[in-house]
């Protein structure tokens, strides 16, 4: 899952950043508005936590910009704003939630999580395939009753393979959805991520969920 | 009901209307009785004269009138009559059986010369002619039987008097007797007293008429005049915070009706103002501490999550500080201008010699512009003196080299003057730094006001620091004003009245 944050103050986004990617998200950060719409416009991002107060260019403006444009990722509006009126601009202007500054984290993480499952058709915060179980909020895997260690990288994979299920998904966009910019997409390095993953919860288990489709990328299938 | 104006407006406009009618009453009223009691009084005066002047000449040719249908004067009692031929027998020459017949075609000529006159007065007018020895002479017809005899007639002198006449009725009644005859006239009384009853009916009519009128006039007049200041009142008590757009609506007539809702309406648009000054300095003010708030509870809250190492720790607790050392000069900051708000910042005004504190700060300066290795030039330092406060220009001039310092790149210039000129102390602080926009040289000395919001928050600026110098400034009596060129440079100039030798404003 890849995050877009779009924050002017440097240190609000840097403990954000830091926040998500302890989350297992892959976050890029943008410091103004102008450089937040580039960004957004390039559609990789699976959410925006978009600031209103921006340099440049005002943090609505992004949103009416990137909805023009037909942009559909989820946006999070984080501002110190909080009168009704901003509020309702926000919303109104096309933005999926609203928090004010300053913010608990916890909170934050939860609006994240909810907003990336309002996309999906599974609402629960455990996603499944099969018997395998996937809890987004502890980041714990379970095969059946045995339980499952997963790396940061491990469990990105997993969750966006099980919000992705059935779907054929090439090395291009998984590279996008979990890794940031300073990923090499020459290397191999997603198949051996996905090799250990496989190894992890489809070893000694049936049915096995993890498939190749040579020539295209891999898909998690659950009949 | 009497606690309204209009009521007291109607009630006291009735009260005085009523005591000028009354008042106009009873003068109309005495003026009209006296102007008629003395003009009957003259006419019957003059009627006198002339029946005397008629008869005067002709006195000796007068004899008695065949008494026609007239029965004789009362006949006087024997006391009256001895008094009066006591009085009177040295003036009486002739008796009646005197008068020869040349006489009596004589006095016929008088008679029918006042039966004539008779019939150009009003027949009201009664007049009786008797000899001194009262008997009759001549009556006129409106007499009839009656008669009008009196007592107590004055020799040679007309006597006025209010009596009762024949028939019972109230006569004014005019007698003299010279030394042939007693003439008497009258006039009823009740003729006038008529007139002054109708006149004084008319005003038991009117004065209640005129009463209601104004009752109703004033009611309606103090209702019309005085339903905009219900309006007000009705406004301003809907007038809230939340509410201040509104306004009454205002008439074109410049009265003082008019003159209030214009008034009011001024008074509104400045609470307004104010409000929405108020209003937009404390959304400003309560974003600037949100976002120390912000990065203070996110890094705590992040750091709480999960172990850290003990360099992360200690970068989160240094980067805390900051954050908490930023709130107190916010903080400190908004303390100062709402007390020069409020108008309780004391200020405490002495004469300074403004060269020194200016070379103490050139020395500040030169340490502040260490780290970025910028060259901090004095040019001229003249002797000024002034009246000011010494922490707070300090503070000021230390605001200016700041942010000159701040929005100077490394090796750049900062060049301090102070002059003296035409009576003030001329201040500037000049940099080779990044410049300010046109569009925002007006607005840099307002609250929360950033050209660079990002920049100026990386440099720790708390936005407050040119609002506050404006106000050391203004509170010295000076002006402070910018120029600036983009990428080039800004000089900031501030000048204050300076004192000459003395110690007087020169």
């Amino acid at each position: 899952m890849r995050i877009l944050v779009v924050e002017d103050e440097k240190k609000v986004a840097r403990f954000v950043q830091q926040a998500l990617e302890e989350e297992h998200f892959t976050v890029d950060v943008a410091y103004d508005g102008e450089k937040g719409e580039e960004l957004a416009l390039s559609g990789i991002h699976d959410l925006i936590v978009l600031d209103i107060l921006l340099p440049k260019q005002d943090g609505i403006d992004v949103l009416r910009r990137i909805r023009g444009r037909k942009i559909t990722t989820p946006v999070l509006l984080l501002t110190a704003k909080s009168t009704v009126e901003d509020k309702v601009e926000g919303l109104d202007s096309g933005a999926d939630d609203y928090l004010t500054k300053p913010f608990a984290i916890a909170e934050l993480l939860a609006r994240i999580r909810s907003l990336l499952r309002r996309g999906s058709s599974e609402k629960s915060t455990l996603l499944r395939a099969a018997d395998l179980v996937l809890d987004t909020i502890t980041h714990k895997a379970k095969r059946g009753d045995k339980a499952i260690e997963l790396t940061s990288k491990e469990y990105a994979l997993l969750e966006f393979f099980m919000r992705n299920k059935n779907k054929v998904l090439g090395r291009t966009i998984i590279s996008e959805h979990i890794w940031d910019y300073n990923f090499d997409t020459g290397t191999n390095i997603i198949d051996v991520y996905l090799n250990h993953l496989r190894n992890k919860i489809d070893d000694g288990f049936q049915p096995k969920l993890l498939h190749t489709v040579r020539g295209v990328g891999y898909t998690l299938k659950d009949e | 009901m009497f606690r309204s104006i209009r009521a007291k407006l109607t009630l006291g406009y009735t009260a005085i209307l009523s005591v000028t009618l009354i008042l106009f009453g009873i003068v109309a009223y005495v003026s009209t009785s006296t102007s008629l009691t003395e003009n009957l009084d003259l006419s019957l005066r003059n009627e006198v004269r002339w029946l005397r002047q008629i008869i005067e000449p002709r006195a000796k040719k007068i004899r008695p009138k065949p008494r026609r249908r007239t029965p004789p004067p009362p006949a006087p009692t024997k006391q009256e009559l001895a008094s009066r031929n006591k009085k009177k027998a040295p003036i009486e020459r002739k008796s009646i059986d005197e008068w020869s017949k040349e006489d009596s075609i004589a006095a016929d000529q008088i008679w029918n010369q006042i039966y004539q006159h008779t019939f150009q007065n009003p027949k009201k007018v009664l007049i009786q002619i008797n000899d001194r020895n009262n008997d009759l002479l001549y009556k006129s017809a409106s007499l009839g039987d009656d008669s009008l005899a009196y007592d107590d007639v004055p020799y040679n002198r007309i006597n006025l008097a209010t009596v009762a006449g024949p028939k019972d009725q109230q006569i004014r009644l005019a007698a003299t007797e010279n030394e042939f005859v007693k003439i008497y006239v009258a006039y009823p009384v009740a003729e006038l007293t008529e007139a002054l009853q109708s006149l004084f009916s008319i005003f038991l009519f009117l004065v209640p008429i005129a009463v209601v009128v104004s009752i109703a006039g004033g009611w309606f007049l103090a209702k019309k005049s005085l339903q905009p200041v219900d309006e007000i009142t009705r406004t301003a008590r809907d007038i809230t915070a939340q509410n201040l757009d509104r306004e009454i609506p205002e008439r074109d007539v410049n009265d003082e009706i008019g003159r209030l809702a214009s008034t009011f309406n001024e008074m509104i648009r400045r609470l307004k103002q104010s409000f929405d000054q108020v209003k937009q300095f404390t959304v400003d003010a309560s974003h600037e501490l949100r976002t120390p708030l912000t990065i203070m509870r996110g890094e705590v809250e992040l750091a709480m999550r999960s172990k850290k190492s003990s360099d992360e720790y200690r970068r989160i607790l240094a980067s805390n500080l900051d954050e908490i050392l930023r709130l107190q000069s916010i903080i400190d900051n908004l303390l100062i201008l709402s007390k020069s708000d409020l108008g309780q910042a004391s200020l405490a005004f002495e004469r300074l010699d403004l060269e020194g504190i200016f070379r103490e700060l050139y020395e500040d300066a030169e340490l502040l512009a260490l780290p970025k290795r910028i060259n901090v030039r004095l040019g001229r330092n003249d002797h000024v003196m002034v009246r000011g406060d010494k922490l707070r220009l300090r503070q000021l001039l230390l605001n200016l080299i700041d942010n000159a310092l701040k929005y100077t790149p490394e090796s750049g210039t900062v060049t301090l003057a102070l002059e003296a000129v035409d009576g003030s102390a001329r201040i500037s602080v000049m940099d080779t730094g990044i410049g300010i926009p046109k569009e925002d040289r007006e607005k840099i000395f307002d609250r929360f006001y950033r050209v660079d919001k990002a920049r100026s928050r990386e440099l720790g600026g708390s936005g407050l620091g040119l609002a506050i110098s404006k106000w050391i400034v203004d509170s010295h009596g000076g002006t402070i004003t910018v120029e600036s060129i983009v990428n080039s440079g800004s000089t900031f100039t501030v000048t204050i009245p300076s004192l000459n030798d003395e110690g007087t404003p020169s």
